[in-house]
């Protein structure tokens, strides 16, 4: 399918800011913000939404099965089309992606995808998070969301020196850039000193190598090809989507038998192929201009850079270290601080999707990178075994 | 995937229903139907290119159910996709992937397993907590209040849903398997259909490349109503309608060209207010009407009283279809409390073996 796709593009993004708590809303109420707020940055109201596409997560941090059918009256979408979209962490680009079907498919004019988690209402979300694997095998190996990335990363630093100084200097910078973010759930001004003494979670992975547990909400609107030239719409253009699934199992994915490496991000790679295939992306370095990759651990960001082509095999960990994907770079990753700076994880891929189509649409605010042309955003769920790949382009693709 | 955006028709190239077998594990059971759908459609992994799930993690007990059963669907290192909603809602994502340019080849697959889970506890989490969990206003209390006031609406007696619910188990050759036991009035335990724990998947291809064309599918229409039961929309039928409105509209065709409503019959009062919906019955007297004529909906597949799957029982019925060559199906599905949502396909089927 390359170099061309059915069209469709962002119209509107929104955010919530992101706190560990909001004592203040409940869920529906939480989503009914941001529905609001990103109604408004598209310059439409409710009865201009077609369908909806809801992005939730495992419902059990909320506490409230199927919580998506509760918000819907919340967000003026009672009697419309309505589908929620489930897929672990990459819920978020998985539902962007369902949106842009609905829009492409020439079903509808405009979509609203929206979300919401409220991931620390449960007092102990890695209890959750463990009860997502096999209960005959994993479940019992104490393997959890913070022990799979910590494997990841042993690995990744076995098979290629990557250091535990270069995961800091992600942190720190991950940090630092998130200052500009005003969504963002933690920023500020990291030392090396303190992370050196943070606590260690799961070797090598210390406190900041260890994104937050967020809640908060995120919504963008993605009309029609027909839509947009009818109202004179600006839009970030979806020009390559893709997506790859593996298995649950990790020692699977690993041995000179398996197809992908867990040390590498190998289904990153194979998902954003398919659509740098379609958005016509040969050299992603040269070609991109903002990604934000849903990287929860800072690891994920090394490998991360790797997998989606901005550097070589082995060198995202220098290069990261270096700055060399930071403000003013050719190439900026994650300049709202990305995963580790904010992980409401329904939507956390949805952020992603708003950070990228934001910096497009220049309504990016101190985050905005100067004509920024191409974005990508990404998640990844399950035991980085989903992964989701959105390309947006300023421009749409030419026939 | 080399796929370009497609209008018109989808063809459906396989299909398979399979019910659970003692001790078959779920991943067994999703391994056995992906399996036999891609046999039935001619295609082996390598062929396909999409998969969307339909399914629930809290009634698997699992937090991620699809981090298990997307392999055994057959989803390695491919693009996997899941929705809660009903398998008729993957169905529609699915189509839209196909029309969109995204797929040849898609899988959709749903499965149940009630009899390893407990709905009623499940069903009082689904309840917003602050007015209607402390109430434990569930689904059968729920559709229960509904009922009530269809009935007064109508000035009907609550003893004809009996009747129409005793014809129905009587139609599904088990007379006996009506229970009289109240559950909530006016709903009895017999009139709802009983639970079987299966899977189904169906094969959708924008190109075929000559493989046997099962069926054609034309289009889907979907709505979801208010949570709140005071903020639904009333009368109970009216969202179905709707949804029914968008499907033949998309398909470019009447209500009158249908031949078959496969609607969902998983408990007495869907099936009246699909009737209703539908036009196969006036208004308010959908009731007396399927009583004085039980076959008014011209099934092509089994009645939910031969055991109804709640997630997947849209695609069993497309995927056990057993309708005659070109005849056109609608297909019905109800989803969460009170049949919050409604969604419907259009299928037309055609000639065995018809290539494209």
């Amino acid at each position: 399918m390359s170099g061309h796709i059915a069209r469709a593009g962002i119209v509107g993004t929104a955010q919530s800011r992101y706190r560990t708590h909001r004592p203040d809303v409940h869920y529906a109420e939480l989503v009914q913000q941001t529905a609001f707020d990103v109604l408004a940055d598209a310059g439409m109201t409710i009865d201009d939404i077609d369908a909806i596409v809801f992005a939730m997560a495992p419902t059990d941090f909320v506490g409230i099965t199927d919580v998506d059918k509760w918000a819907i009256g919340a967000i003026g979408g009672a009697g419309k089309p309505f589908m929620r979209v489930q897929l672990g962490g990459a819920t978020g680009v998985a539902a962007a992606q369902a949106g842009y079907f609905h829009a492409a498919s020439g079903e509808f004019d405009n979509v609203l995808v929206i979300g919401a988690d409220k991931v620390a209402e449960t007092p102990d979300g890695q209890h959750v998070l463990s009860l997502m694997f096999d209960p005959f095998y994993e479940r019992e190996s104490g393997l959890n969301t913070i022990t799979m990335a910590a494997l990841h990363a042993e690995m990744h630093m076995r098979k290629y020196g990557t250091t535990t100084e270069h995961l800091d200097q992600v942190a720190i910078r991950a940090w630092r850039r998130a200052q500009r973010n005003p969504h963002a759930h933690l920023s500020g001004i990291l030392e090396p000193a303190d992370l050196a003494v943070s606590p260690l979670i799961a070797t090598p992975l210390r406190r900041y190598d260890v994104c937050p547990r967020s809640t908060g909400a995120a919504g963008v609107i993605i009309s029609s090809e027909r839509a947009i030239a009818r109202d004179q719409r600006d839009a970030a253009w979806v020009t390559g989507v893709g997506a790859i699934a593996n298995s649950v199992f990790i020692g699977d994915r690993t041995g000179a038998d398996a197809d992908l490496n867990y040390a590498d991000w190998g289904e990153l790679r194979l998902a954003a192929d398919q659509a740098y295939a379609q958005a016509g992306i040969t050299d992603p370095a040269s070609q991109l201009d903002v990604v934000e990759i849903y990287a929860p651990f800072t690891i994920c960001e090394v490998s991360g850079v790797e997998a989606l082509g901005l550097c070589a095999p082995g060198e995202g960990g220098p290069a990261l270290a270096r700055g060399d994907f930071d403000t003013g770079a050719a190439v900026e990753v994650n300049p709202s601080g990305g995963t580790l700076c904010a992980n409401p994880i329904a939507v956390t891929g949805l952020v992603r999707v708003c950070d990228a189509a934001a910096q497009l649409l220049n309504r990016a605010g101190d985050m905005q990178k100067a004509r920024a042309q191409r974005a990508v955003a990404t998640a990844v769920g399950g035991t980085f075994q989903f992964q989701s790949v959105m390309v947006m382009d300023r421009q749409p693709q030419e026939d | 995937m080399s796929a370009l955006p497609k209008t018109g028709p989808i063809a459906v190239i396989g299909g398979s229903h399979v019910r659970r077998s003692a001790g078959q594990r779920l991943e067994e059971l999703v391994y056995e139907t992906a399996k036999a759908a891609l046999t039935s459609a001619q295609l082996d992994h390598a062929d396909l290119d999409n998969i969307v799930l339909a399914a629930s993690d809290e009634l698997d007990g699992r937090g991620i159910t699809s981090m298990l059963t997307a392999m055994p669907a057959g989803g390695y290192l491919k693009d996997v996709n899941k929705v809660t909603d009903s398998g008729l809602h993957a169905l529609a994502l699915a189509a839209m992937k196909v029309r969109a340019g995204q797929s040849n080849a898609v899988l959709v697959l749903s499965w149940d397993g009630p009899s390893e889970a407990q709905p009623m506890p499940i069903a009082r989490t689904a309840l917003e907590p602050f007015v209607e969990r402390p109430i434990g206003f569930v689904d059968p209390m729920a559709s229960a209040v509904r009922l009530e006031r269809y009935l007064h609406d109508n000035k009907l007696d609550k003893s004809l849903l009996d009747e129409l619910a005793k014809a129905r188990w009587e139609q599904a050759g088990n007379p006996n398997g009506y229970q009289e036991t109240l559950i909530c009035s006016p709903l009895r335990e017999g009139h709802f259909a009983p639970h079987l724990d299966s899977a189904s998947a169906v094969v959708l291809s924008g190109c075929p490349d000559g493989r046997p064309i099962r069926a054609e599918f034309l289009a889907s229409g979907w709505r979801t109503d208010n949570y709140y039961l005071d903020q639904r929309e009333m009368p109970s039928h009216r969202l179905l309608a709707r949804a029914v409105s968008d499907a033949l509209s998309k398909a470019q065709i009447s209500i009158d060209q249908i031949d078959h409503f496969d609607v969902d019959d998983s408990a007495i009062h869907h099936e009246v207010w699909a009737a209703e919906a539908l036009g196969l019955a006036d208004p308010g007297r959908g009731l007396q009407e399927l009583i004085a004529a039980p076959d008014r909906f011209r099934r092509s597949a089994s009645s939910a009283y031969a055991g109804h799957s709640a997630l997947s029982a849209g695609l069993m019925r497309i995927a056990s279809s057993s309708a005659e060559p070109g005849a056109t199906a609608l297909v019905h599905q109800a989803i969460g409390r009170a049949g919050q949502g409604q969604i419907a396909a259009v299928i037309r089927h055609t000639r065995t073996g018809e290539q494209s």
